[in-house]
């Protein structure tokens, strides 16, 4: 795998308190260029509330985060993304009453100069409907394009919401838990995908899934109760005794 | 080269009516072109309402503050200032932009049931406020407007003249409708839709979804505020009843009942809503009643109103 040095996102000693509950206790790991990383861990250890940190959708108790050296504490979420930092969500967010096309090309509009030009005619603008084209091509939704985002199944949907974390051209991309709920032959289509962007850009995944996880990622961390119990690659993780017992079950 | 699902474009429906009601304006009894006059004024409302609520899921009950300002923008420039009827009308639209920025800038950040309540109150500031301040407003008597003439290089036409004032206000909703409508079908418009499915999946895309909300609101507001200001100009006054609550609610229901999110459907529901009051109301005095069914009526059929629904049957 051609991982190299450069390290891309930086999270340093991350604290995110809700009342009394210390959801996320003094998280510290870094990412590389064009890395997989897993993120595992029981329900409720803390991973999707560290990609709201990370997004910007909550602002952390303490702790610092870097893209490329750029500290993103305190920006809006719609700057993060700017900066290059994409997401997907657990539970699907799609435009229910847009079709897949429409909702890739909202995307891509976000990245254009003008993305809130009022003159021109929205189909007429023909770079975005190529790269909008593209994105389609590229997660195998082509075929579906004129279909409603309500009327796709449950697995086009999560491919859905991966093309529109996609169209916004990030640097790296946070998959929330993108197989869950998805029958076997899908989450056969949604590893594709994945693999298919690991090519091109940095990948945070959160999966429950540990065929797919062990699968996919260079490196793994595994989050309980708001810490880091373990990190490192896919064979140490597996043979890990304490990950074993917090969360593969204690088989022995 | 592909394109975004063909949408029915309304176009079609809406320039063989512009069409027809360019011919019509010759023949028209005077009380029909009447009711015509006041339905052309109030659909620019009711499109500009359309914006806020179907396009951007706002549903402000404040409203009825930019077709008072609009109206008394236009009345008191004329009174005061003796402006042409063009140059009032573009203090008009001004006012309409200023007031939609500092009421937007207030109340668009807040969450769905505290800013219907936000702009209730906004409505209930200016109501009280035109009540009271007699000396500019004119109270509940309201201030009577003396047209002045719009001089072309070689006529003068006046407004009084009623044909005159039907082809005046159809001018606006043609021009308003294609403003409109190109604001719709454009990147900016497309926004719009994807705030109204779901916002929060637009933050992250990248938008700063409180600017996009803050620019529809403050189209809304201006568009809102030229019809004010024709309804004015239709009825040569201006009272504080325009900024009462009636005018707030008016724009909601026209919305319901001719399809949210469609820009053409809110015409269907102002022309419904006058057409049954201008004849019915001679007939029963308790017509609303009447009225109010025939709404529940056309919601519980469809929720996308009779234009959505119409437009859903053709699509599938």
């Amino acid at each position: 795998m051609n991982t190299s040095n450069n390290i891309i996102l930086e999270i340093q000693n991350i604290n995110m308190q809700f009342g009394g509950l210390k959801a996320i206790n003094n998280v510290s790991f870094f990412v590389r260029e064009n890395e997989i990383k897993g993120i595992i861990g029981p329900n409720g250890a803390g991973k999707t509330t560290l990609f709201n940190v990370i997004t910007g959708e909550l602002k952390p108790t303490s702790g610092k985060i870097f893209l490329y050296g750029e500290n993103l504490k305190g920006l809006p979420p719609h700057l993060i993304c700017k900066k290059g930092l994409s997401r997907t969500f657990q539970l699907t967010l799609v435009f229910p009453e847009m079709t897949v096309f429409e909702s890739i090309w909202i995307g891509i509009n976000s990245c254009e100069r003008f993305p809130w030009n009022p003159v021109t005619l929205a189909d007429k603008i023909e770079n975005i409907l190529r790269k909008a084209e593209e994105t389609c091509k590229l997660v195998g939704l082509w075929e579906k394009r004129n279909e409603l985002a309500s009327n796709l199944s449950y697995g086009d949907q999560k491919i859905l919401e991966i093309a529109m974390a996609l169209s916004i051209q990030p640097k790296v991309i946070l998959l929330d838990e993108p197989t869950q709920g998805v029958d076997p032959k899908e989450t056969a289509s949604v590893i594709e995908v994945v693999k298919k962007l690991s090519k091109k850009m940095t990948i945070i995944l959160i999966e429950h899934n540990m065929d797919v996880v062990l699968q996919l990622c260079n490196s793994i961390l595994v989050l309980n109760e708001g810490s880091i119990i373990a990190e490192g690659n896919p064979q140490e993780i597996s043979q890990n005794e304490e990950v074993q017992k917090v969360y593969l079950g204690d088989i022995s | 080269m592909t394109d975004i699902k063909r949408k029915i474009n309304i176009n079609f429906i809406t320039i063989p009516i512009f069409i027809l009601l360019i011919l019509m304006g010759f023949f028209l009894p005077e009380g029909v072109k009447s009711l015509v006059i006041h339905i052309m004024v109030l659909s620019i409302f009711a499109m500009a309402y359309d914006i806020c609520l179907g396009f951007t899921n706002q549903c402000s009950l404040g409203h009825s503050i930019f077709f008072g300002v609009g109206a008394y923008g236009v009345a008191l420039s004329i009174i005061h200032f003796q402006t042409g009827l063009l140059s009032s009308f573009f203090i008009c639209i001004i006012l309409g932009i200023i007031l939609g920025l500092i009421a937007g800038i207030i109340c668009v950040k807040l969450s769905e049931a505290y800013f219907v309540i936000v702009t209730a109150v906004f409505y209930a500031i200016f109501h009280l406020s035109a009540m009271n301040m007699t000396w500019l407003t004119g109270g509940d008597d309201g201030l009577a407007i003396h047209l002045p003439k719009i001089s072309l290089r070689f006529v003068e036409i006046s407004l009084y003249d009623k044909i005159i004032n039907y082809y005046f206000v159809l001018l606006v909703l043609i021009v308003s409708y294609f403003i409109l409508n190109r604001f719709v079908n454009s990147p900016l418009g497309k926004v719009f839709v994807a705030i109204k499915e779901n916002e929060k999946r637009v933050k992250f895309l990248g938008y700063n979804v409180f600017l996009y909300k803050l620019i529809a609101f403050v189209i809304s507001g201006t568009f809102a505020a030229l019809s004010g200001g024709l309804y004015a100009i239709t009825l040569r006054y201006a009272s504080a009843d325009f900024f009462s609550f009636h005018w707030s609610i008016l724009p909601v229901v026209w919305c319901l009942i001719g399809g949210i999110g469609t820009l053409f459907g809110p015409w269907i529901g102002v022309a419904i809503m006058y057409i049954f009051q201008y004849y019915i109301s001679s007939i029963w005095h308790y017509y609303l009643i009447i009225f109010g069914i025939i709404i529940l009526l056309i919601l519980r059929i469809s929720k996308k109103g009779i234009f959505g629904y119409i437009i859903g049957r053709l699509q599938t």
